[in-house]
C-alpha cells in the first residue's frame, strides 16, 4: 500500500522544458512585431501612392515624407512639449478615473442590489460622447487644467466601473466556497479571492481607459488649451495647415500604441497566472 | 498539532430540503463515526451534491440538522472542508501558497515555521514536491486535485467531504488518487464522507457506503465493507469486490 507508483502522475504534470518553449515564444513575438510593422509599411505606401497620384483629395492630402517632415522638425520645436503635456494628461487623469472606479466596480460587482440599482445609471453615462459635455465643463469648471482632466476622468472612470464589475460578478462560485470552506470570512473572500481575482480586470480596464483616453483628448483640449496634442490639431486645422493635422495624428496614435504595450507588459508580469487561452 | 485532540463523529439527523414543490432530500439520517470512512452513493441527480452542501453549510436544510462533534452547522467553515469536483484550486497562487492558505486564514492561522512544516509533508505525501512553486495552469487535472486535497488535508478538519472529487479525471489518473487518498488516509486517520455516483469507486474507499434513493433521496440502505486493510489494485478484480458491486448497482436500479 505504501508503494505506490506516482510516476504517471509525475510524468502527466511535468511542464514543457522552459528553454525550447521560451525560445518558440520570442521567435513567435519577434515574427508577430516584424507583420505588425509591414502592416503600417503597407500603409504608408498606399498613402505615397494616393498623395502622389493626386487620387483623392485634390492636392490636400500631404505626402507621408512632409508629414514625417513635420513631426521631425517639430520635435526639435515644441511638438515634442506637446506630446509630453498629453501624455501626461492622459495618464494623470486616467489614473485618478480608474482609481475612483475600482471601489465603484468591487461594489456593483459584489452586491446584487447596488447592481440593480446603478448598472443602468453607470451604462446611461458610459454612453455620453465626452465632447457632448464640453459646454457644460466649461460652464462649471472654466477652462483651467482640471476641465480637460474631467473630460479624460470621466471617459475613464465609467468604461473602468463596467469592466470590473463585469470581472467580479464573473468570479466563479466554486473559488469562493473553496474559500469559505477552508475557513475564510466575508472580509478574507474579498481580500483573498476577489482582488487578485480582479486585478487582470482592472488591468484590461486601464488598456481599455487609456485608449478611450487618447480618444476624447481632442474634446478634452478643445476646452481652450493652448498646448496639448489636441491643441495642435485644432491650431493647424484653423490654418490648414494639413500636414501638421496629420502630424498630430500620427502622434496620437503613436503614444496610445506605446502605452498600450506598456500595459500590456505589466499584464503579462502580474497576471503570469492565467491560461494563455483565457488571456 | 495536526494529531489532532477530540475528533467528533458527523450526525446528519432527518434531513429534509425542497426547492418549490420538488423534494430533494427527505429524511436523510445516518451517521459517521469518528475517523471513519463513509462513501455515499446515489443516482446522477439524485440529490447527493446537495446533501453534500448542506453538510458543508452552504445549503441550509429545510428540517432536520446535522451535528459535527454535537454541535450543529450553520454555514460554511473549517471544520468540514470541502474538496469539490471541479478544479477549485486558486489559480494566481502557486502550489504552496494553496496549500498553506487555510493557514493563513484567522480561523485556522499557523505560525510561518509551523505552515512550512505542514506543507512540505503534504507535499511530499502527495509527490508535489518537485512542483511547489508551479502555478495551477501547468499542472494536469489529477495534479490539481492532490493540490485541493493537501489544501483540504492541511487546515486539519474535523471531517473532510469530497464531492466526487475524482469525477473529472480518467480513469488511470483516477485509479492512482485513489489509491492516493487511501494512502494518506492510512497515515492520518479522518473521518471522511465521500459522495460518488461510482459504486466501485465507493466500495473500494470507504468502510461502510450509504445508499440513496433518487427523487427524492432517502437512505435506502447503510452496507458495511468487508475488506479493511486488503484494499490494494487487486481487489477490484476479486469475486467479493465484484459482487457486492453488483449487489449495490441492483439496488441503485432498482430505486432510480
Amino acid at each position: 500500500m505504501a508503494e505506490i507508483d506516482l510516476a504517471p502522475a509525475r510524468r502527466v504534470g511535468v511542464p514543457d522544458p522552459p528553454s525550447r518553449d521560451t525560445a518558440r515564444r520570442v521567435l513567435a513575438r519577434l515574427r508577430n512585431g516584424l507583420l505588425g510593422l509591414a502592416g503600417f509599411a503597407v500603409l504608408v505606401v498606399l498613402w505615397q501612392i494616393m498623395a502622389v497620384s493626386r487620387i483623392v483629395g485634390d492636392g490636400l492630402l500631404p505626402r507621408p515624407d512632409e508629414v514625417f517632415g513635420v513631426i521631425w522638425s517639430g520635435l526639435g520645436t515644441g511638438l515634442a512639449n506637446d506630446v509630453l503635456i498629453s501624455s501626461r494628461r492622459v495618464v494623470v487623469w486616467v489614473s485618478i478615473g480608474i482609481v475612483a472606479a475600482v471601489p465603484v466596480g468591487f461594489l456593483l460587482g459584489w452586491f446584487p442590489l447596488v447592481r440593480a440599482m446603478l448598472n443602468p445609471l453607470v451604462n446611461f453615462f458610459r454612453a455620453l460622447p465626452p465632447i457632448a459635455l464640453v459646454p457644460l465643463v466649461i460652464v462649471y469648471f472654466g477652462i483651467g487644467e482640471p476641465a480637460r482632466g474631467i473630460i479624460l476622468m470621466y471617459a475613464a472612470f465609467f468604461a473602468t466601473v463596467v469592466i470590473v464589475f463585469e470581472g467580479i460578478a464573473g468570479i466563479e462560485d466554486k473559488y469562493v466556497r473553496a474559500a469559505q470552506t477552508l475557513g475564510a470570512g466575508r472580509a478574507e473572500v474579498l481580500t483573498k479571492i476577489v482582488l487578485p481575482f480582479s486585478v487582470p480586470h482592472i488591468l484590461t480596464a486601464a488598456r481599455v481607459s487609456l485608449g478611450i483616453g487618447w480618444a476624447s483628448l481632442v474634446a478634452a483640449e478643445l476646452v481652450a488649451a493652448q498646448d496639448g496634442l489636441g491643441a495642435v490639431i485644432q491650431n493647424a486645422g484653423n490654418f490648414l495647415d494639413i500636414p501638421r493635422v496629420y502630424a498630430g495624428i500620427i502622434l496620437i496614435g503613436f503614444c496610445a500604441l506605446v502605452m498600450d504595450a506598456l500595459i500590456r507588459l505589466l499584464s503579462a508580469r502580474l497576471v503570469r497566472w492565467q491560461d494563455r487561452g483565457s488571456r | 498539532m495536526t494529531t489532532s485532540v477530540s475528533r467528533g463523529g458527523l450526525a446528519v439527523a432527518g434531513v429534509s430540503k425542497r426547492y418549490g414543490s420538488m423534494t430533494i432530500l427527505d429524511e436523510v439520517d445516518f451517521h459517521v463515526a469518528e475517523g471513519e470512512f463513509v462513501a455515499v452513493v446515489g443516482p446522477s441527480g439524485s440529490g447527493k451534491t446537495t446533501l453534500l452542501n448542506t453538510v458543508a453549510g452552504f445549503v441550509d436544510p429545510d428540517e432536520g440538522e446535522i451535528l459535527v462533534n454535537g454541535a450543529a452547522v450553520t454555514g460554511p467553515g473549517p471544520s468540514r472542508c470541502v474538496v469539490f469536483q471541479e478544479y477549485a484550486i486558486f489559480p494566481w497562487l502557486t502550489v504552496r501558497r494553496n496549500i498553506e492558505f487555510g493557514m493563513r486564514l484567522k480561523a485556522r492561522r499557523r505560525p510561518a515555521a509551523q505552515r512550512d512544516e505542514v506543507v512540505d509533508r503534504y507535499l511530499e505525501l502527495m509527490g508535489l514536491t518537485a512542483f511547489a512553486d508551479a502555478l495551477p495552469k501547468t499542472l494536469s487535472g489529477g495534479m490539481r486535485q492532490r493540490v485541493a486535497l493537501a489544501r483540504a488535508y492541511a487546515v486539519d478538519p474535523e471531517i473532510l467531504l469530497m464531492d466526487e472529487p475524482f469525477a473529472a479525471l480518467d480513469a488511470q489518473t483516477r485509479e492512482t488518487m485513489q489509491e492516493t487518498l487511501l494512502e494518506i488516509n492510512q497515515k492520518e486517520k479522518r473521518t471522511v464522507l465521500f459522495v460518488t455516483h461510482q459504486v466501485e469507486e465507493a466500495i473500494f474507499l470507504a468502510e461502510r457506503v450509504v445508499v440513496m434513493s433518487a427523487r427524492p433521496a432517502r437512505v435506502r440502505e447503510v452496507v458495511p465493507v468487508p475488506w479493511q486493510g486488503r484494499r490494494t489494485h487487486e481487489l477490484k478484480t476479486t469475486v467479493e469486490f465484484i459482487e457486492l458491486r453488483r449487489e449495490i448497482e441492483t439496488m441503485l436500479r432498482g430505486s432510480a
